[in-house]
């Protein structure tokens, strides 16, 4: 039973390199999300339904195939991969970065659909009202736009987030399941349990890994409380 | 005198057609016709919301837009200030800052009217660490204005201010735009569906139907030449006249109001004037047309305390209604029925008494 709280290294590489991962692919793509939502909300133009398509692919493409996709384009030997690896020597495949770069766009749909819906409940009267009395387009979207939208940007992070953390498929196709660089807290369960006898050491990553997506929807649920009292009051 | 805007544009979207070409001067313009015939549209494209398919707008001198020249300054840049029908008060922002959002962007040397003036002048001073919700209809509408004057904007246009409010408090939010008016002299463009509301106002009336200038001119002369017309209820035609406080008479109620030269005297029975008025400030008082009866000799004996002499300049019949411009000194409009007219033989020229109630004069005071 003590054996269930003995962490041990690679557990806690596991840990850190879950939280590292999911902190930086969220903070990363978020960014893009609010312009790339903005722009969908806002704007109208010939082929925008093909974009919206492209920016959903990896929602509902089984991960391990964007894993692929990713691998066939940013691998060594991929169509992008290779020039960079002739340029530069830089090899993303099977790295951090690979598994930084799986999360971003795993998550980035997420991200972008909430924060796009937000945006599209935003009264375009109230731009407008903005524009009249002097405000940029830039100022309008900063002072008007983001706080009334903020409640869904901040679910869209978190959501983004919780994906992050979990994410498997993308992961372990192209940045592999090695061990302190790239094997996330999914990846190392899966791991354990394919080696017999490892009951305790799975059900302790299980248990991080509950308490973790746990922790992420109370934070979640406080923030987006927090952003819908400060708009009413 | 210049005009301040000078404007002329075509848009066209789907069934509505809209081709105006007019000028706003100075002072206060009311546009009036019915809902959803052009009106709001003429505001959005002076004020650069929205973009003509063709056409050229001048404001202040400065041509905001032209399709030839490929000019279309955008919105910010066009220094007017826009209250909208419905407010649209930042829900975010408490009143304040809903009042500075304007103020805020002007650099301090262009910033010609004052936060304290303002917030004095509309009375919303102890809004301000409030938010939009927690305002009534009628406070919601100055702070808007309030918003809008804080920009420093060369003219205000006011789509429907009186619609969000009840009849109540239309007189109030009227008080207000008059006290905006005289104290900044900043040009007006009022937008309403509502004749009376205007004319309390201005009689400088642009009407819009279909999407097009009907007319534009001066109230009377609008009625004069037929342009205006009194619809089936009567709504049309209105009285509004600015006269000076005479005599108070409080133990009976009863306030006496005269023209200018001090000739004319009107009785007029209003509670609102009867406490601690001034002599001789000013007021506006509206009669409807409608409740003016023509009589050839004075009556006595009855209840009417309005008798004013006057001569009928013209006659204008229309079906079974017969208006007449009647002057008592200032011009009249009273409004008869055809038979009535023909069994008193009533025609240009003729010397008559308009006879109205003090209870059918409406009060709208101007501080």
């Amino acid at each position: 039973m003590t054996d269930l709280f003995n962490f041990t290294t690679s557990d806690l590489s596991a840990i850190s390199l879950s939280l590292k991962v999911a902190v930086w692919s969220s903070v990363i793509a978020l960014p893009f999300a609010i312009a790339i939502g903005w722009f969908l909300a806002r704007t109208r133009f010939r082929g925008k339904a093909l974009l919206e398509g492209l920016i959903h692919l990896p929602l509902v493409l089984p991960p391990v195939v964007t894993g692929y996709l990713l691998l066939i384009i940013l691998g060594t030997n991929g169509i992008i991969g290779k020039w960079l690896y002739d340029l530069t020597g830089i090899r993303i495949a099977f790295s951090f970065y690979a598994a930084l770069l799986a999360s971003v766009v795993v998550s980035f749909p997420l991200i972008t659909r909430s924060i796009r819906l937000a945006i599209e409940l935003v009264d375009e009267k109230y731009e407008e009202a903005a524009r009249t009395l002097g405000a940029s387009r830039l100022k309008t979207f900063l002072s008007i736009t983001m706080p009334m939208a903020s409640p869904g940007i901040i679910s869209g992070f978190i959501l983004g987030f919780a994906r992050s953390l979990g994410e498997f498929g993308a992961t372990i196709t192209f940045a592999g399941n090695i061990e302190g660089e790239t094997q996330t807290l999914p990846l190392a369960v899966f791991s354990y349990m394919q080696v017999p006898g490892q009951d305790t050491a799975t059900f302790r990553l299980v248990m991080i890994s509950v308490i973790l997506s746990l922790l992420a929807m109370i934070v979640a649920e406080f923030l987006n409380r927090r952003a819908i009292n400060r708009s009413r009051k | 005198m210049k005009n301040v805007i000078e404007f002329q544009s075509r848009l066209s979207r789907g069934a509505f057609q809209f081709d105006m070409k007019c000028s706003f001067g100075e002072g206060i313009t009311g546009i009036y016709g019915p809902s959803g015939h052009g009106k709001t549209t003429l505001l959005q494209l002076i004020s650069g919301l929205l973009n003509p398919d063709n056409g050229r707008i001048c404001i202040g001198g400065k041509v905001v837009f032209d399709n030839e020249e490929k000019i279309n300054i955008p919105s910010r840049y066009r220094k007017l200030g826009v209250v909208f029908q419905e407010g649209r008060l930042f829900p975010h922002l408490s009143v304040e800052e809903n009042l500075r959002y304007g103020e805020k962007l002007l650099p301090k040397s262009q910033r010609q009217i004052q936060f304290d003036d303002v917030i004095a002048t509309l009375e919303i001073g102890h809004l301000l660490q409030k938010k939009p919700e927690q305002c009534s209809g009628g406070e919601k509408q100055r702070i808007a204005m309030g918003r809008a004057l804080l920009s420093s904007p060369q003219m205000l246009l006011m789509d429907e201010p009186f619609s969000a409010v009840d009849v109540t408090l239309r007189e109030q939010i009227l008080i207000y735009l008059v006290r905006i008016h005289r104290k900044y002299r900043i040009p007006m463009l009022v937008v309403s569906h509502d004749l009376p509301d205007i004319l309390r106002l201005t009689d400088e009336i642009l009407m819009v139907r279909d999407g097009y200038v009907e007319a534009f001119g001066k109230y009377l002369d609008l009625v004069l030449s037929r342009k205006m017309k009194p619809n089936g209820s009567g709504e049309g035609l209105l009285n509004v006249v600015s006269l000076y406080v005479h005599e108070v008479d409080e133990k009976r109620g009863i306030t006496t109001l005269t023209g200018e030269q001090g000739t004319r005297k009107i009785k007029v029975h209003c509670e609102a004037c009867s406490e601690g008025v001034a002599l001789g400030r000013e007021v506006k008082v509206s009669v409807h047309p409608g409740d003016i009866a023509i009589s050839l000799h004075p009556v006595p004996d009855i209840s009417i305390q309005n008798q004013l002499e006057g001569t009928i300049r013209q006659l204008l019949q229309d079906s079974g209604q017969v208006v007449c411009l009647v002057d008592v000194g200032f011009p009249l409009l009273v409004e008869l029925t055809k038979s009535s007219t023909d069994r008193l033989g009533l025609k240009e020229g003729d010397r008559v008494f308009c006879l109205f109630k003090s209870m059918s004069v409406k009060v709208c005071e101007i501080d």
